[in-house]
């Protein structure tokens, strides 16, 4: 085990605010943890960084206790990409010299990260001038240059705009694979994860609600709410909870025998020009799908097919939330 | 902290010259004839004298206290009593001049044609205004007694008004409000040329103001300088001294100030002064001028040194009380620097409990007065600049492996102008405060006399054009400060 934490508590004025009774984030793997905003995926990156003292437990690397003060096996990009006063390159430089990489071996491993992250044009420009995605592209360069055996992502691709943030989401994988080791990546965003990721970690409400490899919990999700924050729909049908996962729904007039088939109610058609989306109620869930061809009129009611539907325990949360 | 800074001024305290404080009234020192001595006296046994100037009753109050060495004061009635109580002994007559009456040259209460001094204090209270003194000092002891002579009582006259300050702002306010008042001559004659005010009453015998030197009873002080004292004393006495007495303020006002009256000790040929110094500070500005940037720089330099870290910590740190600790900083930066003074002078005086240090009255005292006015100031500030930096900064050098002291020099790099604006607002309150440098330095000529001190000094003398120039004086050196420091602020903003 390279990361692992026990048993921690984390406090903020009194109040528990994450509860992580075990948590192993294996060398060499990149794990996204997810889920909506609030739920202490920030607080469980800092106790993991060593940046706040937990009220309990204890994270180790390598079976010693992180350290709390001086240098450490890590490299943390936060959410805000803050600088010190002076260019890109001495912002690089800085956390070279910190960690006493000799001068030499700093040149160059700030060329490699410039170049690999596209960030040669700006070396010198002073920090303080860049626009919200260059910061945040130097921010994540920053920690990566520093070849950590952990690296800490906090919403690494938060505050870019949309053609730079796919860019980068393209790049990360690779970049990853060429400067880090194990990676921790904190995301809200569903697509984000399960891109960077091999492994998941799904936070609600400062609990961890499932942790494991990105292909057993899509397989098979561990309950209602993990499901749903993976972009399955949740349904009832036949008695008992199914998750259906994204891009499952199909509209159908002659549905294969033994498929489940549900009954939509259209209460509204989307075009997007190239393709109609129909939106519905399913059983009660709200319910968005994909139509070719010419969609019926709201108010008519049309079969759907679930395909790859898994059932799931019901977690005890309502089934059928409002639509976000 | 406060050991590094006691083991600071201790390091910092000049080598062990010998030294004695003398509580003397302010018209002795208005009048400039101690300018003249002192140097003198020091010249002749290497002896340095610090001159406190007060009102001959708070003069008396720090003999009693253990406080002074020595002192040169004109109340007779009053001195004796503390003779009586042991507290002065080895009392020497040096010299005199004389009270006058001086009052509006229109003289509405006809004061300088009455028959005698008491008619003519009868009609100043029947007619006339008078501004008393107020303070305790000499004078205002003398001006009771000529009241009870007369048999009159104070609090019955109409238009009698206390000012609480010195002669010379005491002449001015009389002049202003056309009222009569009770003066030393040497004091009256360093106004003059401001004053509409003429002299009306004068030449009765009891108007003598006469001055008596002491030192204090080395059997009740024993820690107590007295050789120096002594030497002091016996040195106004030396009939080269009372040439010198006799012929001071010639120069300036075209008659002497005093009349020596001392018996020598011992027989001996006076030999006439050489050039006795008059007028001015008393002291060469550029000297005033360094000694100033010296103090108020050395105070600003160790309350950056305290004060950075301190407010570097109370913006990073979370930890009960924090609040009114901040608040309690944010009351300092508007601490008066009198009240600051006087606590210092209350710790360091010789009766207080560090005493014993002997730092009372030197510059390493102003420097602390200074140090307590000026770290609020640098505390608030730097707090504000660093609460102002994004919360992530110290968590990303934290997290990059810097050390605790590397994360507090590069937060400190990242506020500098905050730090530089720290400087300026420090360095610009200890510079132009006086409070403090008065009662715990002293104004001590060519020692602990800084650019504020000085301009009181001749402002009580009567020179107000001099005091006008040293104002210019501070007002350029602060702007040279300013100017420095705001373009070394500028080029990284």
């Amino acid at each position: 085990m390279n990361v692992a934490v026990r048993d921690l508590t984390v406090a903020r004025s009194g109040r528990v605010v994450l509860r992580v009774p075990r948590l192993d984030f294996v060398s060499g793997t990149t794990t996204a943890v997810f889920g909506p905003n609030g739920a202490g995926k920030t607080t469980l990156l800092r106790a993991i960084a060593g940046l706040d003292q937990p009220a309990t437990g204890e994270v180790t690397f390598h079976g010693a206790p992180m350290p709390r003060s001086g240098r450490r096996p890590i490299a943390y990009a936060f959410q805000a990409a803050v600088f010190v006063r002076g260019s890109v390159r001495y912002n690089l430089d800085l956390g070279l010299t910190l960690q006493e990489v000799p001068a030499a071996a700093r040149a160059a491993r700030i060329a490699a990260a410039a170049r690999e992250c596209g960030l040669e044009p700006l070396l010198e420009r002073p920090a303080a001038q860049l626009s919200g995605g260059e910061a945040q592209r130097v921010n994540v360069a920053r920690a990566l240059a520093l070849e950590a055996p952990v690296t800490l992502l906090d919403e690494p691709l938060a505050g870019i705009d949309r053609a730079g943030r796919g860019q980068l989401l393209d790049e990360l994988p690779g970049l990853l694979e060429r400067f880090a080791t194990t990676t921790i990546v904190v995301t809200h965003d569903r697509d984000e994860a399960l891109r960077l990721a091999d492994h998941l970690v799904v936070l609600v409400d400062g609990r961890v609600l499932a942790a494991g490899s990105k292909r057993a919990l899509c397989a098979e999700p561990p309950d209602a709410d993990t499901a749903r924050l993976l972009g399955f729909t949740v349904i009832e049908h036949g008695g008992r909870c199914w998750a259906v996962p994204p891009g499952g729904f199909r509209v159908t007039d002659a549905p294969a025998p033994g498929a489940m088939t549900l009954q939509l109610a259209v209460e509204r058609v989307l075009d997007l020009g190239s393709r109609r989306h129909l939106v519905g109620r399913l059983n009660g869930v709200a319910l968005d799908v994909v139509v070719a061809g010419q969609p019926p009129v709201p108010g008519a009611v049309v079969t759907v097919a679930a395909d790859g539907a898994v059932p799931i325990i019901f977690s005890g949360r309502p089934l059928n939330p409002e639509p976000r | 902290m406060a050991a590094l800074l006691l083991f600071l001024l201790a390091a910092c305290r000049a080598a062990d010259a010998p030294t004695l404080i003398l509580a003397t009234t302010t018209s002795a020192q208005d009048s400039g004839i101690l300018d003249s001595l002192v140097p003198r006296f020091r010249r002749e046994t290497g002896i340095a004298v610090k001159v406190i100037a007060v009102g001959t009753g708070a003069a008396l109050d720090m003999a009693e206290r253990g406080n002074a060495d020595a002192v040169l004061v004109h109340a007779p009635p009053t001195e004796r009593v503390y003779v009586d109580r042991g507290v002065l002994t080895d009392g020497r007559l040096i010299m005199h001049n004389d009270f006058i009456i001086a009052g509006p040259a229109a003289d509405p209460a006809g004061a300088a044609h009455a028959p005698s001094l008491d008619a003519a204090l009868h009609a100043i209270a029947a007619r006339g205004r008078f501004v008393s003194r107020g303070d305790g000092s000499g004078t205002e002891s003398k001006e009771l007694e000529l009241w009870k002579a007369a048999g009159i009582d104070t609090a019955a006259v109409a238009h009698r008004e206390r000012t609480g300050q010195g002669m010379g702002a005491t002449l001015l306010i009389a002049d202003q409000h056309g009222a009569y008042t009770l003066t030393d001559r040497g004091t009256y004659l360093a106004f003059r040329a401001r004053l509409h005010l003429v002299p009306l009453v004068a030449g009765d015998p009891r108007l003598r103001n006469i001055y008596h030197a002491y030192t204090v009873n080395p059997a009740r002080y024993p820690r107590a300088h007295h050789r120096e004292a002594a030497a002091f004393v016996h040195f106004l006495t030396e009939p080269a001294t009372q040439v010198l007495i006799g012929g001071f303020g010639r120069e300036r006002f075209g008659e002497p100030l005093f009349t020596p009256d001392a018996v020598p000790d011992s027989a001996g040929a006076a030999t006439p002064p050489s050039g006795p110094g008059s007028g001015g500070a008393g002291d060469d500005v550029r000297a005033v001028v360094l000694r100033t940037l010296l103090i108020s720089g050395l105070a600003t330099l160790a309350a950056m040194l305290a004060g950075v870290p301190l407010g570097y910590l109370l913006a990073r740190r979370r930890f009960p009380g924090r609040t009114l600790v901040l608040t309690v900083v944010n009351t300092g930066m508007g601490l008066p620097p009198v009240v600051v003074g006087l606590a210092v002078w209350l710790l360091l005086v010789r009766s207080g409990p560090l005493g014993a240090l002997g730092l009372i009255y030197t510059r390493q005292a102003m420097i602390l007065a200074q140090f307590v006015i000026a770290t609020p100031v640098v505390v608030g500030v730097t707090s504000a600049a660093i609460q102002a930096l994004p919360p992530e900064l110290p968590d990303l050098l934290t997290t990059l492996g810097a050390s605790r002291l590397r994360t507090m020099w590069l937060i400190s790099r990242e506020v500098r102008i905050g730090l530089l604006a720290a400087v300026m607002a420090a360095f610009g309150a200890v510079v132009s405060e006086v409070g403090a440098s008065m009662i715990v330095g002293g104004n001590l000529q060519g020692d602990t006399r800084v650019l504020t001190t000085a301009i009181v000094t001749v402002t009580g003398r009567g020179e107000l054009g001099v005091a006008m120039a040293l104002g210019l004086v501070l007002l350029g050196l602060t702007f040279a400060v300013n100017a420095f420091l705001t373009v070394a602020q500028q080029r990284h903003a």
